[in-house]
C-alpha cells in the first residue's frame, strides 16, 4: 500500500507547550478523518504537514517528501485552511484563478480549471462577485474550490463544514466522496464526529497532541461503547420517580440520577440504541411526557474523555 | 512572479494606506508651491540651488523612504495579519518568486507615484533640466533601495516593523548619511545625492564660494552610486528569501 502521510515520532513545541507530542503514525490512500476537541493539536498538525510549521522533533513525510522548504510538493498537495481569509477586493474566480497561476498553468488552463473547481464546489452562480459580499457557506466554498484547483492527489482539509448550511454540508460531504472515489487521498480535520463519519469510516482521533486511536468507525464505536454513555432527559416534575423506576426495571441503565423539582433525569447507559428503542414505550406506559432529551456525549470532547480513560 | 505582482498592485491600490500615500505625495508640492510663489531667489546661484534643493530633499530621502516604510515594511507584515500567506506558501511557487514579484510592484507603484509628483513639483519649481534627470533617476534608486531594505526589516520583524523602519532611518541612514569619511559611503542617501550631483551637472555652474557646500554632499561616482544600491537591494533580497524560508509563519495563536 502507498503511504500518503507518514510521521515519526513528530513533535511540536511552542515555546513550553508541546502542540503536537510523539506523534507516530502511516495513512494509506483514502479518505481519512482527523478527529480532535479544540486544542487538540489538529491544526498544528495540519501546519506541520503543510510546511506551515517545522517538526521540533521527529519526521513527516507527505507522498515520500519532506513538505518543509519543498514548495514543489504542493503541485500535488492542497490546502483549505480553518480560517476565514481571503482577499476581499477579488472574486471568488480570480481568487481561485490567481492560485491555480500560481500553481504552475497558463492562463488558459487556469481559467478551464478554475471554473471546473468552482462547479464542483457549487459556486459558480457567485464567483464573479466580490469574496467581501459572501455569506459564510460561500466563503467556505471558494476555499475548498482553492484547494482543489490544482487537482491534487492529497487534500487536506481543515474543518471544512464550519459555518456551512445543511445544503452545502450535503454537497461538500457528496463532493469529499467523488473526489475520493476518483482517487483523491484526502484527510479531513473536525471535531464533530456526526460530519466526518459522513464521508468516511477511516479515523485518526489525537487528543492532547497524541495519537488516541487509528482505524474505522466501528473499532472507535466498540472503544466508545466499552463506556456507559450519559443522556439527560426532561420530563413532567410528577414523572420524574414512576419514570426513573421504569427505566431501571426495563432499560439496560448504568446509573441514574433524577432531581424531581426540576423533572430531570441524568441517565447512564452501555446500550445507548436499545435505550433509545426502548424510551417511547416506557415513557408511553406512565403517559409521562418527554419534553427534552439530550446526549451528553455529543461533544466529542466527552467521547476523548472516555478514550483517555481506556488507554 | 507577474500574479503575484499583480495581486500585490491590487492591494496597494485598494489599501487604507493609499490615503497616507497620496497625502505624503500632495504635500512636497504644496510646499515646492509656497517656495515658489512665497520666497524671493535673489541671484542666480539661488535659483540655482534652492530649487534643486528642495526637490532633492523631498523627492530623494523623504518621499521614497517614507513610501519604502509604509509598503516595504508590510509586504509581508500584512499577508500573515490577514492570514491570507497561507494560501501563497501553499503553493509550488518558491518563496523568493513570491517576494520578488511583492518587490517589483512596490518598486514600480512607488517610483511611478514619486515621480508623477516630483515632476509636478517641477513645473512649479522650474529646476534646471540636467537636475530634474538626476532626481528621476535618484528617485527611482531610492525607492528600489529603500524598499529592499524594509522588506527584509518586514521578514525579521512580522510585528513593529513601522518602528524599525523607523529605527533604521535615523540610525543607519540620516545620522551616518552627513557623517565625514567612510561612514556615509555605506548609506543609501549618499548615494542618490551623489547621483542627483553628477547627472544634473551642477557643479560646472557652481560658483566657486559654493564648492565647499557640494564637496560636503559627496564625491562618489555615478557607477559606484548606481553600483552600491544594486548591490544593497540584491543582498537585501537574498536575505529576505533566507528569512522567509526558514522561519515559521503561524497565522494563529494556537495552542
Amino acid at each position: 500500500m502507498t503511504t500518503i502521510l507518514e510521521t515519526r515520532n513528530l513533535t511540536k513545541l511552542y515555546g513550553v507547550v508541546i502542540g503536537v507530542n510523539d506523534m507516530t503514525f502511516e495513512l494509506g490512500p483514502g479518505i481519512h478523518g482527523l478527529l480532535g476537541p479544540n486544542g487538540a493539536g489538529k491544526s498544528t498538525l495540519m501546519k506541520l504537514i503543510t510546511a506551515q510549521l517545522r517538526p521540533s522533533e521527529g519526521s513527516v513525510h507527505v507522498l515520500g517528501e519532506t513538505p518543509w522548504n519543498n514548495p514543489g510538493i504542493f503541485r500535488k498537495v492542497g490546502f483549505c485552511p480553518e480560517y476565514d481569509a481571503f482577499y476581499d477586493f477579488m472574486s471568488a474566480f480570480e481568487f481561485v484563478h490567481a492560485l491555480a497561476r500560481l500553481s504552475g498553468f497558463d492562463a488558459p488552463t487556469a481559467k478551464k480549471k478554475t471554473e471546473r473547481a468552482l462547479e464542483l464546489c457549487s459556486a459558480t452562480e457567485f464567483m464573479h462577485r466580490p469574496i467581501r459580499t459572501y455569506s459564510k457557506g460561500m466563503r467556505q466554498r471558494t476555499k475548498v474550490a482553492q484547494a482543489i484547483v490544482h487537482e491534487p492527489d492529497f487534500l487536506l482539509l481543515d474543518e471544512p463544514m464550519s459555518g456551512t448550511d445543511p445544503v452545502g454540508r450535503h454537497e461538500l460531504t457528496e463532493l469529499v466522496k467523488s473526489l475520493g472515489a476518483s482517487g483523491t487521498s484526502i484527510l479531513i480535520a473536525s471535531h464533530v464526529l456526526h460530519e466526518v463519519e459522513a464521508m468516511t469510516e477511516n479515523f485518526l482521533l489525537i487528543y492532547g497532541g497524541r495519537v488516541l486511536a487509528t482505524g474505522d468507525v466501528h473499532e472507535i464505536r466498540s472503544l466508545m461503547d466499552q463506556h456507559p454513555h450519559r443522556i439527560q432527559i426532561r420530563c413532567s416534575p410528577e414523572h420524574t420517580r414512576p419514570l426513573a423506576e421504569r427505566m431501571i426495571e426495563r432499560l439496560s441503565v448504568t446509573g441514574l440520577e433524577l432531581d424531581e423539582t426540576a423533572g430531570t433525569l441524568d441517565v447512564a447507559t452501555k446500550s445507548p440504541e436499545a435505550f433509545y428503542h426502548g424510551l417511547p414505550e416506557v415513557a408511553l406506559d406512565i403517559e409521562a411526557t418527554i419534553h427534552e432529551m439530550t446526549s451528553r456525549d455529543d461533544s466529542l470532547e466527552a467521547v476523548f474523555k472516555y478514550l483517555v480513560g481506556v488507554h | 512572479m507577474f500574479t503575484i505582482a499583480a495581486m500585490h498592485m491590487r492591494q496597494i491600490l485598494l489599501g487604507s494606506r493609499r490615503w497616507l500615500l497620496t497625502l505624503g505625495l500632495i504635500a512636497p508640492v504644496f510646499l515646492c508651491t509656497a517656495i515658489a510663489f512665497g520666497g524671493e531667489l535673489n541671484n542666480e546661484t539661488e535659483k540655482l540651488i534652492v530649487p534643486a534643493l528642495v526637490l532633492f530633499a523631498c523627492y530623494t530621502i523623504a518621499a521614497p523612504a517614507l513610501a519604502a516604510l509604509l509598503y516595504g515594511t508590510s509586504v509581508l507584515g500584512d499577508e500573515i495579519q490577514d492570514k491570507t500567506l497561507t494560501y501563497l506558501f501553499t503553493r509550488p511557487t518558491p518563496r523568493w518568486q513570491i517576494l520578488s514579484g511583492k518587490y517589483l510592484a512596490n518598486v514600480g507603484f512607488l517610483s511611478a507615484a514619486t515621480i508623477a509628483s516630483l515632476l509636478i513639483a517641477s513645473l512649479v519649481l522650474q529646476p534646471r533640466s540636467g537636475i530634474l534627470l538626476g532626481l528621476v533617476v535618484s528617485t527611482a534608486v531610492a525607492t528600489a533601495a529603500y524598499n529592499a531594505v524594509f522588506m527584509f526589516l518586514g521578514a525579521v520583524w512580522t510585528k513593529r516593523t513601522l518602528i524599525a523602519g523607523v529605527f533604521y532611518l535615523a540610525v543607519f541612514e540620516l545620522i551616518p548619511g552627513f557623517m565625514p569619511a567612510n561612514v556615509r559611503e555605506l548609506t543609501i542617501t549618499y548615494h542618490t545625492r551623489c547621483l542627483v550631483l553628477n547627472l544634473s551637472g551642477i557643479t560646472d555652474d557652481i560658483p566657486v564660494e559654493a564648492e565647499p557646500f557640494i564637496a560636503a554632499i559627496g564625491d562618489a561616482s555615478t557607477e559606484q552610486s548606481l553600483l552600491v544600491p544594486a548591490i544593497v537591494i540584491l543582498v537585501m533580497l537574498l536575505l529576505t528569501t533566507r528569512v522567509a524560508s526558514r522561519r515559521e509563519f503561524a497565522l494563529t495563536d494556537e495552542p
